[in-house]
């Protein structure tokens, strides 16, 4: 079955066609990638914020180390929304390990200290 | 009242991604003295809220989100021992006397002299105010950025069901965002018959979670007095007028506005700088420099960047060129060339080159008007071609970057660009 994908890798969006093998409109092997994964199994990054403890009106920003599926997205936004962080924050501590054994981080993005 | 009087070779006003950008590159180029000015309790600027990822694919060639983009500055700017004031607001420029004038929290009323200024404030969001939307002014109307900034840094989700006006990028960014917290996003709108934001952010932030876009669509009423109950939104023709009898009622606690951004330039209007009526950005020669002598601008108060990449490339080119003044002082100007544009392009910038010798590159930066499939991009002096290339896909919310090089512009005696659909 012919399916049309629009790559998300980078702002440029190909328009990418899937038919059974055969793969057209990529313009690059990120893209191919891209299509291979969404076309079989799609996986995104979240970014998201966790509550800081002691603090009322600031949050930390933070990603998932890796892509996870995206029917975890949600499950994922649980975890990050009961977890609390302890000032100092390095930049990309790991947070959460391997949340939900997804063999994914949750880390942060910025320093807070 | 005690006045503080302070002198720095170069002041930077903001300290967003040019004004860091700026600051890295005039101290790599041997400036030590340097000062930036930041109103906000942090630096990094709009970046500290744009907590998605999709930024330094060009710089860093890896995808950071906006506060890993500013790290990889503020830790540069730390380690050199650049200086900046946090929590200080400048309040004017006076170009006559190189002096900038700032109130601070901890120091009252500061005075700061300059041999270079760079102007880096950054842009505001368009309101509803703006566009005339009729009806009441109720809680619950938003800029998406201000949401963003209450949601990605304090903590605070401005509302559980949302309707979003615009399909710029952070309007789109914004959809998912408030979906991922547990808002329930009803839908974009879009008066254009095509969207504002990237194709990439279409599928990810509203595709991947069933949220309509509606083009050519807009809002034309917002009901209720003191809270928000609920916008009519309504097909439009291709006047962009509502079409009558298209209109439909949305129940919602919420409106965020994505309209549109603009250069917060007026500082620098005040203080006599020639304006860009295309860009409401200063205008400038290929250095970046402004009509004001030795004061320069760059990042989204000069115009309004989508990429920020572009954004500190901007910011070197200004801080380099800043630099480069204060080390050896100004070169005898040959001739000024005024560029000019075809009325496929909204803006170009520079507006002048300012031919010395030896200037042999210089940075061109436009958008065009609409959208064009495949575009002839020319450049002329007069009749005579210097430069062609084809482009495809050419829309309005990106922005176009091409260098002349290896040309001897003291032999031009025009230059315009034109972009023509082929
Ligand atoms: C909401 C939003 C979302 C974006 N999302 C993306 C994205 O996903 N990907 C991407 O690549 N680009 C994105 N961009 C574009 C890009 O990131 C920005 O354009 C870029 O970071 C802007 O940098 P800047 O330094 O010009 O402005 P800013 O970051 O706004 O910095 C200006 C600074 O000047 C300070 N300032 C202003 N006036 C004064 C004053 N009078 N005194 C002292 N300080 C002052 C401000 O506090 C601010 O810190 C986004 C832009 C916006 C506005």
């Amino acid at each position: 079955m012919k399916q049309e994908y629009i790559c998300i890798v980078c702002p440029k969006g190909c328009h990418i066609i899937v038919d059974g093998d055969n793969i057209n409109g990529y313009t690059c092997l990120r893209g191919l990638n891209y299509v291979k994964q969404e076309s079989t199994d799609p996986k995104r990054n979240i970014t998201s914020t966790v509550l800081i403890e002691g603090e009322d009106d600031l949050v930390c920003p933070v990603r998932t180390s890796l892509e996870i599926p995206k029917s975890e997205i949600f499950n994922v936004m649980k975890e990050i929304n009961k977890f609390k962080a302890k000032k100092p924050i390095q930049m990309n501590q790991v947070l959460i390990k391997n949340v939900l054994n997804l063999d994914v981080d949750i880390i942060s993005t910025k320093e807070i200290l | 009242m005690k006045i503080n009087n302070k002198t720095y070779d170069i002041v930077i006003i903001g300290g967003g991604s040019a004004g860091l950008s700026a600051a890295k590159k005039a101290y790599e180029e041997g400036i030590s003295s340097i000062l930036i000015v930041e109103r906000n309790n942090e630096l990094g600027g709009i970046l500290n809220q744009c907590i998605h990822n999709g930024f330094g694919l060009h710089k860093f060639k890896k995808e950071l989100t906006g506060p890993e983009y500013a790290y990889e500055y503020i830790e540069f700017i730390k380690e050199n021992n650049i200086d900046y004031f946090l929590n200080t607001l400048v309040l004017s420029i006076n170009s006559k006397d190189k002096l900038i004038v700032c109130s601070s929290s901890e120091e009252g009323i500061i005075n700061i002299s300059y041999k270079c200024l760079i102007f880096s404030a950054g842009c505001n969001e368009r309101t509803s105010g703006q566009i005339m939307i009729p009806g009441e002014r109720p809680n619950g109307v938003f800029t998406a950025g201000l949401a963003q900034k209450l949601l990605n840094i304090d903590g605070y989700l401005v509302g559980k069901n949302v309707y979003i006006l615009g399909s710029g990028d952070i309007g789109l960014i914004m959809a998912r965002r408030m979906t991922l917290e547990g808002a329930n996003v009803i839908g974009v709108s879009e008066i254009m018959p095509y969207s504002n934001g990237l194709n990439r952010n279409i599928v990810q932030c509203l595709n991947d979670y069933n949220i309509p876009l509606r083009l050519h669509n807009t809002v034309i009423k917002i009901h209720g007095k003191n809270q928000l109950e609920g916008i009519t939104i309504c097909d439009v023709d291709d006047s962009l007028k509502p079409i009558e009898g298209r209109e439909k009622f949305i129940k919602c606690d919420t409106l965020l506005l994505s309209i549109g951004l603009y250069p917060f330039n007026a500082m620098l209007k005040n203080s006599g700088a020639k304006v860009n009526t295309e860009t409401k950005g200063a205008w400038v020669d290929q250095n970046l420099e402004t009509t004001l002598d030795s004061v320069f601008s760059c990042g989204n108060v000069l115009h309004v960047h989508d990429l920020v990449d572009y954004v500190s490339d901007e910011g070197e080119i200004a801080g380099e060129n800043a630099a480069k003044l204060i080390k050896y002082g100004r070169k005898t100007l040959l001739k000024t060339i005024f560029t000019k544009h075809n009325s496929n392009l909204g803006y170009l910038l520079p507006n002048e080159i300012k031919v010395y010798k030896d200037l042999n590159e210089v940075s061109f930066s436009f958008r065009v008007k609409k959208p064009i499939s495949k575009g002839e991009i020319l450049f002329k002096d007069g009749e005579n071609i210097i430069k062609r290339s084809v482009k495809n896909d050419l829309i309005p919310s990106e922005m176009v970057k091409i260098k002349l090089n290896n040309l001897d512009f003291n032999n031009l005696n025009e230059l315009s660009v034109e972009v023509n659909e082929i």
